[in-house]
């Protein structure tokens, strides 16, 4: 690489011919400044962190983003942006994030760790980049989660469970051997509760065999056959509506050897981060992410503009319905848009345009997919579009929400319907971008 | 800073005739005759609940993922006060 102007100088400086890396540069400044974390930070500006967002800033081009986050920037109670640099408490945005409990993130090395209450989880999931991840409260009603020798909890058929493999997270016995003994071998547990969509998951790995490893929520009469490798990773059941059930694993040839981890009964559809539990069931608290104010306002167009998110979809389910990101009017239910993904796995507008009958639906005819995907809504009065995945439809619809002033992540107000997914990234412009200008943004 | 309290009401109607709580609440359902629920607050206890308090040994048959520490240090902390109120 050839020396360019600033070689040697400090780091803010050595960019100061990229708008991006510069603002993201103050930014991590700013960020460690006020006691924040980074993460992927011993890659400093070869982080993927840092192409995402040069990448989202350059697809914007001409147009500048108001504000750009690619969360890696984080405290408890805390997550910075890249655009506009956090400066000083009192002249810079930043959202705030509440979770009352602990929680668990893949961290960089892949695995499970517990993050403290209030810090937002940057995860790594079998991505070789982090994304955001912002889940509903969720409860483990799996007893001994991680330890399926305890009798009397866990009943074994044709099994023999000894807690004694390395687990997800890395510690010595933390997982524990099923060995079969006898062909359609079974461990269960039974759970109470009403009826309702259930789904059981488990980390699992193969050690030896190669009879097919199935998992059920509900006692059997589906069983849902997933393929192990020799890495530890995530497998679920299937959502089921069911009453009082039993989740379980079967085993389908004898002599084969697996490790499980983290096994976890939980409210469907989709399943989230593992919950460890002993002799009692478990609860998490939801994830709740927003920033608001007067800085935030004035970061947000407010006659036009145009809203940004892309998204790492993991649990793509026609039963889930989830807002990605939501822009309000501070405690003023008549004036909001929000960015969703549909129960259809369409994505979906809802807005309220400063009234207070009825909501304004637009949807966009494709459907998301799994993995990465980008989404832009620009709007105005009477001159909508959605870019998403880089095919754009436009509305015509009167209306424009008045008084913008909060920013929400992965939910909507009064903490509901929470993504249960990544963010990868999330911006804002104050005016609305060309459809041309959508097309590029959202293209993948 | 949040809280964790277990309570026993005498049915789920006494419950739900309480102001809503401000925070996470899990209802656990009917356990030896009481209606049970466990509430994590967002700050100190709403005071209307105060007469419904519980205190099974830690953790009882439920608990909020990373309290249960806090919720072993608070029984303990309420058994000597109440030791030391016998005592007197």
């Amino acid at each position: 690489m050839a020396l360019g102007i600033g070689y040697g100088l400090p780091f803010v400086a050595q960019h100061g011919t990229n708008p991006y890396k510069t603002q993201w540069a103050a930014a991590r400044e700013g960020a460690k400044g006020a006691g924040a974390t980074v993460e992927d930070e011993n890659a400093g500006a070869g982080s993927c962190l840092v192409s995402r967002g040069q990448d989202v800033y350059t697809d914007g081009l001409p147009s500048t983003p108001s504000l750009l986050i690619v969360p890696q920037f984080y405290k408890e109670g805390n997550l910075y942006q890249d655009v506009p640099p956090f400066v000083a408490e009192d002249s810079t945005m930043r959202f705030t994030v509440s979770r009352n409990t602990t929680a668990t993130r893949v961290n960089s090395s892949g695995l499970i760790e517990s993050v403290a209450s209030g810090v937002p989880r940057i995860d790594w999931l079998g991505q070789s980049c982090p994304a955001l991840l912002v889940e509903a409260s969720g409860q483990n009603q799996a007893l001994w989660s991680r330890d399926l020798s305890v009798s009397g909890t866990w009943a074994a058929s044709g099994i023999t469970a000894v807690r004694n493999a390395v687990g997800a997270d890395g510690a010595a016995s933390g997982a524990t051997t099923l060995t079969s003994t006898a062909a359609s071998a079974t461990i269960t547990q039974n759970i109470s509760h009403a009826s309702q969509s259930r789904i059981f998951s488990a980390y699992m790995r193969r050690v030896s065999g190669t009879g097919q490893i199935q998992l059920t929520t509900n006692g059997g009469t589906n069983w849902q056959t997933v393929t192990l490798t020799s890495a530890f990773a995530p497998f679920n059941s299937g959502a089921q509506t069911v009453a009082s059930g039993q989740v379980g694993i079967r085993m389908i040839a004898s002599g084969d050897v697996i490790e499980v981890d983290f096994t976890q009964a939980e409210v469907g559809p989709v399943p989230t981060s593992p919950i460890t539990t002993t002799s009692g069931a478990v609860s998490r608290a939801a994830d709740v992410i927003s920033a608001s104010g007067a800085l935030v306002s004035g970061l947000i167009g407010q006659t036009e503009g145009t809203i940004y998110a892309e998204v790492d979809i993991r649990n793509l389910t026609t039963a889930d319905f989830a807002r990605i990101i939501s822009i309000r009017a501070t405690a003023d239910s008549n004036n909001f848009i929000e960015i969703e993904k549909r129960s259809s796995t369409q994505l979906r507008i809802s807005a309220r345009l400063n009234s207070g009958t009825g909501i304004t639906f637009l949807t966009h005819p494709s459907a998301f997919v799994l993995g990465t995907n980008k989404i832009a809504f620009a709007y105005q009065d009477g001159n909508y579009a959605m870019g998403f995945n880089g095919v754009v439809a436009t509305s015509a619809q009167a209306g424009m929400a008045v008084g913008l002033s909060q920013v929400i992540l992965g939910a909507a107000s009064s903490n509901i319907a929470q993504l249960n997914d990544r963010i990868r990234a999330a911006a804002l412009y104050t005016t609305r971008l060309s459809n041309d200008q959508l097309a590029e943004l959202t293209r993948l | 800073m949040a809280t964790f309290r277990k309570y026993a009401f005498p049915n789920e109607a006494t419950f739900t005739a309480l102001p809503v709580p401000q925070g996470f609440a899990v209802p656990l359902g009917e356990i030896d005759g009481a209606y049970c629920v466990d509430i994590l607050w967002d700050a100190e206890p709403q005071a209307d609940y105060l007469p419904f308090e519980c205190w099974p040994p830690p953790v009882g048959v439920h608990t909020f993922l990373g309290w249960d520490d806090q919720y072993g240090k608070d029984y303990t902390e309420r058994d000597d006060v109440s030791n030391t109120l016998n005592e007197d």
